[in-house]
């Protein structure tokens, strides 16, 4: 049972509170939360910093899981002392002496919820879990209904319908309606038309549609009643993201594919569909949106659905091991993996001072250090592309994040391909290649300036040893190709009388893809 | 502040700024940013302003204004100013058909109607009302409100709505009404016992929608709390399982944490449950897989087979079923550690520690997927770290190890302390296969040099101490740094460690002796009482490795230590060694205090000797001519054990029978025994009698259940002089002696004589020595079974007793 609400901004201060039962817990949970959450931030410089910078700005990196959005906060489990509490606790916090102060982060926001101890006082145990996926699912509905990403600025243009939408989500402190789709016919969403009209008049509010409600209730969760599209259309993607650690000699560590079906439908009523696959041994450990009925993937080894309206994640898997291991997933000697990776990336880093058993190369802080980073994309074996695609293999959106450590004071860098921008702050430099074929090799040069003074000696987090410069990032992305080779043979619509448009693509790209340096 | 928190505050902005003096701006003038205005103008002259308003309110046509009048209203509310004053105003405004004023009204009713419980109950009218309309939308929220109203004297008013909405049409309505119910509860626990909803909500576990079904059981737990919640039993279960699939993904969590606490009724019906969650390990809400998960571990400990238990030897144990369920589980909970956020994977990798250590080496060939990612937080990282050393075996030690290593020097101090301990912990639980141990040796001695990161060398250290611990033989790989690294380990704990395993690879440091004396002249120096300790330990060790170098450091150190107050510990250790050095400066003392437990085990048994008081065995004190042999007696015992051998023939001999009864070899004096064994028959055969009739050697001992038959009191002729002299009359009879011996008072023989059907009769005897006379117990052994037939042989053997012995 959650007993408190509690939404932050990414500098702490309290935006949503609310308490779904008699008892107030004291806004000061948020204060030694937030004194802890940033006593970490500080533990761990620079990098965490620069995002912390970056949420609070909305610019430089963006994205929900963004594999950058590192914010290294307090564990996600709290234990918190009630006698820490400065203003009155109600009576039965004080009896049980503590609560437990769940948190979560999103887009900058920090969504806290106190429970009160395991049993009894004010409500039985709560898995832990539950408060976990609930908070995600807060922020979730926010995404739909704000728009992306749901910040700070997003939940204070919205503060009331963000109030209704916890009302409607929590009633007494437990999961009450969590399906977006069941939502939206509780509370409208705000409609494009009205920020216009807010924008351009800055008139009365109307945040909240003109129609009300229906009321109307289905008896599906997750889908509304009375759906109506003009054109009856569903996309379905199958992303797979290829989750990877290389090494600097571009051999692979550790590699994983993970795949998700992504949809979006439009369609009008309420339509069952049948969704076959070509090969389904080609995946593993599937796991499904609700609407999705497991049995029948059980027996038959098909998805029977009736999809929510709009976009939603139908399935995730993992690409089967069989097919992994002769592609770019797992295999049991890194080594054999060589040049398996459709993007290689050859970093060379170094800063002109050694450390070690001798001692004979001096550290002089005056030379600077050396970056060089060069790409490459070969096309490889293990991904198989699309009947409907033509052409040599084309990598999109490239891009690689190069963090430095923190005794590097400035950076100065050139690239023969695409831009780079160093965050002088953050210590962080981003290069966006752009596409990338076989035929081009983008290089990126540059000299670093170190940080000067004994302390960096003395200190022992500062010393530049091998295993400090932390990795890179790379993201990629190709259309049209898959690891797995999954691909939707069959897509039936039954219940309906319309013949939508079906649209169907393979997409891979990085998930979080890390090249270390050393 | 917090008494000032609303109880449900909801800040509406969101509107335009409301011009200074409180009147909208015309419509088409640009408005301010929409910053937080509401919250930075909270002056107390505005409540005035609204209230006025408010009282345009019914007259207001354009609905957005209206809602804009009710939102800075509430904005208010949520700032902390009190509002309430505005009270009948508000209330004027309930009766209205716009959904969004409407749900305002509720939230300023329910902030507003505790301290205001008069004026509250004058609108509980139209709320009951609303409870009618027609919209189900406005029939719950109407409900919601009114059952959060918190007053008690209101309980009259919200029962009936309440009864109703719980046959309501609309789900949003039952749902919303049970709900109601747990609130009533809180609210008055006495007017709910009689209102009785407990039944109702029971029934209602069979509604059609599964949102009801969900509050039903949270209700229902939370009132039944004190008895641990919802009573159970297999119809309700059973109809529940079979409806998991329309469960919402965080109702079905409310079911499943309700399997644990079910029993099943057979093995077969726990194997259905299984079955039937099975699918919902495919959902992607990692909350219900995890309750999956608890839910088949619980099965399996109901119906698998314990140890002692008389099933089916066939049928799985409780380990093997939980083993299965871990397997089946790995791959989802693997994949959603990989694929969730941060913090879901945070508490997953809680479970899936949890989950390792119940079933070790099953999660063993997924070890990549615990790798460290750099853009983890740092809780995540130390947990992977932790789990990564439990995966090792002799396949995945190899790659383990090196991605620790790689780990070692990241900027995160913490993180490279784990995960040199959970390299060592490899090594210590030896789950790394051949090798391994002596592999992370190596690498530890290597981190001892890495003089830049010196809460590496330090960790290394201290786990290198753990490790020669566990596997001494490892000692010779890793002296060599050791005294090296102890100019550069300044830590306290490594400093420590270092010295200890200086102690420990004595034998083979050349130099170990020099070194610690350098530690030992600069021990002003040192602040840690655990280095100091350390120390002490080391040149004790090394003292007894290397006498002759060590003596005098080891006396200047004692001396230091004794004089040391820092630590009353260490002090006392000290003088512990120094005394035990004084008594005997012999290195092989240290192993008198080693173990006794041999001597204590001999001494007891020369318990009530010389032997306890000198606590020394008899043979280190007495010459060995001198020596009494201890022999037990008899070597085998001719009569059972067991007390109760003879049943009572006759009353009057009680005492008798209770003296033979307990007669064992103790009453058998030792020294005085003289055994008198079968030989006898020899002897007797010289007197000229037949071997056929001597029987063939003493009886089988092993007991028989024969009864035993005592004769008390023969007159005997004379008292007999000496054993001798009754066992040659008795000889006579062939009747043989086992064993005798001569008391104070009496005589007691031990005898035995043969059947001619084979059987055997065994007869204690005791003779008085004053006045004359012989008791007899008689049992016989094996044989004829008839009991009248041995009577009478007993019968006669007496006679011939009494012939040999008697007048």
């Amino acid at each position: 049972m959650i007993q408190s609400l509690f939404i932050l901004s990414p500098t702490g201060e309290v935006l949503i509170e609310r308490h779904f039962r008699s008892i107030l817990t004291p806004r000061s949970v948020c204060d030694i939360f937030w004194s802890r959450a940033s006593e970490s931030l500080n533990h761990h410089g620079g990098i965490s910093a620069a995002t912390t910078a970056a949420a609070n700005a909305g610019g430089f990196f963006h994205g929900n899981n963004h594999p950058f959005m590192l914010y290294d906060s307090v564990p996600p489990v709290m234990e918190v002392p009630v006698n820490a509490l400065e203003d009155g606790p109600s009576s039965h916090v004080e009896k049980s002496g503590v609560i437990y102060l769940f948190s979560i982060l999103r887009d900058g926001l920090s969504y806290l919820a106190a429970c009160p101890p395991a049993i009894g006082l004010e409500g039985p145990e709560t898995p832990p879990l539950l408060v976990v996926e609930f908070l995600h699912r807060i922020a979730d509905t926010f995404v739909v209904y704000f728009g992306n990403p749901a910040d700070e600025s997003a939940v204070k243009d919205n503060f009331s319908t963000a109030y209704q939408l916890l009302e409607e989500m929590v009633d007494y402190g437990w999961p009450l309606t969590t399906e977006p789709n069941a939502l939206t016919d509780l509370i409208r969403p705000p409609t494009v038309m009205a920020k216009i009209q807010q924008a351009i008049s800055g008139g009365s509010s109307n945040i909240l549609s003109e129609a009300l409600p229906t009321g109307t209730v289905s008896n599906m969760p997750w889908r509304k009643a009375g759906v109506h599209h003009p054109n009856n259309e569903i996309y379905i993607d199958i992303v797979e993201e290829v989750d990877a650690i290389l090494n600097a000699q571009g051999s692979v560590v550790s590699s994983d594919v993970s795949g998700s079906i992504q949809a979006q439908s439009n369609l009008s009523g309420v339509p069952d569909l049948i969704l076959t696959f070509n090969d389904v041994s080609l995946i593993d450990d599937c796991s499904f949106h609700p609407c999705v009925r497991y049995s029948r993937f059980e027996k038959d080894k098909v998805v029977s659905f009736v999809p929510p309206d709009g976009p939603f994640e139908l399935m995730r898997y993992r690409v089967s091991r069989e097919r992994g291991s002769g592609g770019v997933s797992r295999m049991t000697s890194p080594s054999s993996l060589v040049g398996n990776m459709p993007i290689q990336v050859l970093p060379r880093i170094s800063y002109g001072r050694h450390i070690g058993g001798n001692n004979e190369n001096k550290p002089d802080n005056n030379i600077p250090g050396q970056i060089s980073l060069s790409v490459t994309a070969r096309s490889i074996s293990s991904l198989i592309y699309s009947s409907s695609r033509k052409g040599p293999l084309i990598i999109e959106d490239v891009a690689i994040i190069i963090p430095f450590p923190k005794f590097v004071r400035t950076a100065n860098l050139n690239v023969t391909d695409g831009h780079v921008i160093y965050d002088e702050a953050g210590k962080i430099a981003k290069w966006v290649i752009g596409k990338l074929d076989e035929k081009k090799r983008p290089q990126l040069n540059g000299t670093m300036v170190l940080e000067e003074g004994d302390e960096s000696m003395d200190n022992a987090s500062s010393s530049p040893e091998d295993g400090e410069q932390p990795p890179l990032l790379v993201t990629w992305k190709i259309l049209l190709a898959s690891v797995s080779g999954l691909n939707v043979s069959g897509l039936s619509v039954t219940g309906e009388h319309y013949k939508p448009y079906k649209g169907v693509r393979n997409i891979t790209r990085s998930g979080i893809f890390q090249i270390r340096c050393h | 502040m917090a008494s000032t928190y609303p109880n449900t505050n909801m800040p509406v902005p969101g509107g335009p700024p409301p011009g200074t003096n409180g009147i909208p701006p015309p419509p088409g003038q640009p408005g301010q940013p929409r910053d937080e205005s509401y919250f930075t103008e909270s002056r107390k002259g505005e409540v005035n302003e609204l209230r006025q308003l408010l009282r345009t309110f019914g007259t207001e046509k354009d609905r957005n204004r209206k809602r804009d009048i009710m939102k800075k209203v509430i904005a208010y509310m949520t700032l902390g100013i009190d509002v309430s004053r505005l009270f009948t105003e508000m209330m004027l405004a309930i009766e209205t058909r716009d959904l969004v004023v409407k749900k305002m009204v509720y939230l300023f009713l329910c902030n507003y109607a505790e301290t205001h419980p008069d004026l509250a109950q004058m609108c509980t009218n139209t709320l009951v009302k609303d409870c009618g309309n027609e919209d189900p939308m406005v029939r719950g929220l109407a409900l919601r409100a009114l059952c959060s109203l918190r007053l008690p004297q209101m309980i009259e008013y919200t029962s009936e709505p309440l009864r109703k909405s719980l046959q309501d049409g609309h789900a949003y309505v039952r749902k919303t009404g049970v709900m109601g119910i747990l609130k009533m509860y809180h609210l008055n626990k006495e007017e709910f016992d009689k209102a009785s909803f407990n039944d109702i909500l029971y029934d209602m576990l069979r509604d059609p929608d599964s949102s009801v079904v969900t509050n039903c059981i949270l209700v229902l737990n939370e009132i039944m709390a004190d008895s641990g919640g919802m009573a159970l039993n297999r119809a309700v279960m059973l109809h529940l399982l079979n409806r998991i699939h329309e469960f919402s993904e965080f109702g079905i969590l409310s079911v499943l944490d309700l399997v644990p606490r079910y029993i099943p009724a057979n093995d077969e019906e726990g194997f259905q449950i299984m079955n039937l969650l099975d699918p919902v390990l495919r959902t992607a809400n990692a909350g219900a897989v995890v309750a999956t998960i608890r839910a088949f571990l619980s099965i399996a400990d109901a119906v698998g087979k314990r140890p002692g238990d008389d099933r089916d030897p066939d049928s799985p144990t409780v380990d093997d079923l939980k083993r299965q369920v871990v397997v089946r589980i790995k791959a989802p909970l693997v994949t959603l550690i990989a694929s969730s956020s941060n913090e879901l994977s945070y508490v997953l990798l809680k479970y899936a520690d949890q989950l390792i250590d119940l079933c070790p080496g099953i999660f063993d060939d997924e070890y990549r997927q615990f790798y460290v990612r750099f853009s983890d937080p740092t809780h995540i990282k130390h947990s992977k770290v932790r789990i990564l050393a439990k995966l090792a075996n002799p396949q995945t030690a190899p790659d383990i190890v090196s991605e620790l290593s790689e780990l070692i020097a990241t900027v995160d101090d913490t993180m490279g302390r784990i995960a040199v301990r959970s390299m060592a912990s490899i090594a210590i639980h030896d789950s790394g296969g051949e090798g391994a141990v002596e592999s992370i040796a190596r690498r530890l001695v290597e981190m001892l040099d890495l003089q830049g990161i010196p809460h590496v060398s330090s960790e290394a250290a201290v786990s290198l101490a753990s490790l020669v611990r566990r596997h001494p033989n490892i000692t010779t790989v890793i002296s060599a740094p050791l005294p090296r690294a102890l100019k550069y380990i300044t830590e306290p704990s490594g400093k420590a460690a270092l010295i200890f395993l200086l102690g420990e690879c004595g034998d083979s440091i050349v130099e170990a002796p020099y070194v610690l004396e350098k530690v030992i002249d600069s021990y002003e120096n040192i602040t840690d009482t655990g280095v100091k300790t350390a120390l002490l330990g080391a040149t004790v060790a090394l003292f007894f490795k290397r006498p002759p170098e060590v003596q005098l450091m080891l006396g200047r150190l004692l001396k230091k230590t004794t004089d040391d107050v820092s630590s009353q510990d260490l002090h006392d250790r000290a003088l512990f060694y120094y005394r035990l050095l004084r008594s005997s400066p012999d290195p092989t003392l240290a192993k008198a205090i080693d173990d006794d437990s041999e001597l204590r085990a001999a001494l007891m048994n020369e318990f009530n000797t010389l032997c306890t008081i000198y606590r020394c065995r008899a043979e280190n004190f007495i010459d060995e001519e001198n020596l009494v042999k201890f022999v037990k007696m008899p070597p085998e015992h001719p009569l059972p054990r067991d007390g109760n051998v003879a049943p009572i023939v006759d009353p009057g001999v009680n005492n008798l029978a209770d003296q033979f009864g307990n007669a064992s070899v103790t009453d058998v004096p030792a020294p005085a025994a003289v055994i008198s064994a079968p030989a006898y028959s020899a002897e007797v055969d010289l007197l000229g009698f037949g071997d056929d009739l001597a029987p063939s050697g003493p009886p089988p001992l092993s007991d028989t259940n024969a009864e035993a038959v005592v004769v008390s009191a023969l007159q005997m002729r004379t008292t007999p002089t000496s054993t001798d002299a009754v066992e040659s009359s008795l000889g006579t009879f062939h009747i043989f002696t086992m064993a005798s011996g001569e008391l104070p008072t009496e005589f007691k023989f031990f005898l035995y004589c043969q059947e001619e059907g084979g059987g055997y009769f065994l007869i204690q005897a005791v003779a008085q020595k004053a006045p004359p006379s012989l008791a007899l117990t008689i049992k016989p052994h094996g044989g004829d079974n008839d009991r009248n037939k041995r009577r009478e042989m007993i019968d006669q053997l007496i006679e011939l007793i009494k012939t040999s012995l008697g007048e």
